[in-house]
């Protein structure tokens, strides 16, 4: 069966979407390690609780406005170097505000300083952009060998 | 090499290095450990001379290695972005194991204070290099050398 690059590109997107749910969820150990580490020892439900409404408000508030943005762009006919960067911006805008909702989230959960809240959050952030840039990376690299073209799934994936 | 791109290169490794040292000493008082700026910029200081060299090394001998193979642009690319990824992960090697020789603590704090520097760096990189684009609509890593890695 020989597949096109659409095709392919399709598959290991989906592989890359796969490994970031199971990434974002992974935040649920990552939280309780880390407060556990500054001594608010709370049960796993707290971080559960803190990842789902994490989870929740990136789904349907960020994702849905950064498509509401991209789909203007494509509708009136922008041009697609201004249509990468803007993607690039809603990126890491997004990356800037889930680093601060996870704070303000730990912060209320567990009650924490702000300080510590903010370098759980920086901590909890930070490894799961560090495992997706090497998932990212490694596909990329399986993908280059298997079709000689190279294919960008993460932001921060090349910087 | 244009000596104005070595000399702004530079200049833009040692604003790195104060600003790194500063939040290396603040990641590390949060872990409630012993630190301080002189501290955070040792360790910084060694962790960027070893990238350097890494860079260095990778400027002067790839590109002569790759027209004496003989290579196509795409071959060339592909090889680059292998080797930036490696770069990636070497940094971060060299990173846990640096902040854990300087502040002599366990190798998760060390990797914690590694990967939030590291990340954190290409997020900032990421914002410049998107700011300076969209203002002035230029790649800022054309002809800057030292700088490219970070």
């Amino acid at each position: 069966m020989i597949y096109n690059i659409s095709d392919i590109i399709f598959i290991y997107n989906t592989i890359y979407i796969i490994f970031s749910y199971i990434i974002l969820f992974g935040g649920i150990f990552l939280t309780k390690f880390f407060t556990d580490k500054f001594e608010c020892r709370k049960p796993y439900k707290t971080a559960v609780l803190v990842n789902v409404i994490w989870f929740l408000i990136t789904f349907f508030v960020f994702s849905f406005l950064s498509g509401l943005i991209t789909g203007y762009l494509i509708t009136i006919g922008a041009d697609v170097v201004l249509i990468s960067i803007v993607g690039v911006i809603n990126s890491v805008i997004i990356l800037i505000i889930n680093f601060l909702v996870i704070a303000l989230l730990i912060k209320v959960f567990y009650k924490t300083g702000l300080k510590d809240s903010i370098f759980i959050s920086l901590a909890v952030i930070s490894i799961q952009v560090f495992i997706r840039i090497i998932v990212a990376n490694v596909l990329n690299i399986i993908f280059i060998l298997n079709t000689g073209h190279y294919f960008s799934f993460y932001v921060f994936q090349f910087f | 090499m244009d000596p104005i791109s070595i000399l702004v290169d530079i200049v833009i490794l040692i604003i790195i290095l104060i600003l790194r040292a500063l939040y290396t000493n603040w990641l590390a008082t949060k872990l409630k450990w012993v630190s301080s700026f002189r501290r955070g910029f040792l360790v910084n200081l060694v962790w960027i001379i070893f990238l350097v060299v890494i860079n260095l090394l990778i400027i002067f001998i790839a590109p002569p290695l790759f027209i004496g193979l003989s290579l196509t642009m795409d071959e060339i690319t592909s090889i680059y972005i292998i080797i930036g990824f490696l770069i990636f992960i070497i940094n971060v090697i060299l990173g846990i194991f640096i902040v854990h020789s300087f502040y002599e603590k366990e190798y998760w704090g060390s990797s914690v204070v590694t990967i939030i520097v590291v990340i954190s760096e290409r997020v900032i990189m990421l914002i410049i290099f998107i700011s300076i684009f969209f203002f002035f609509r230029v790649i800022f890593t054309e002809g800057f050398y030292l700088f490219t890695p970070f």
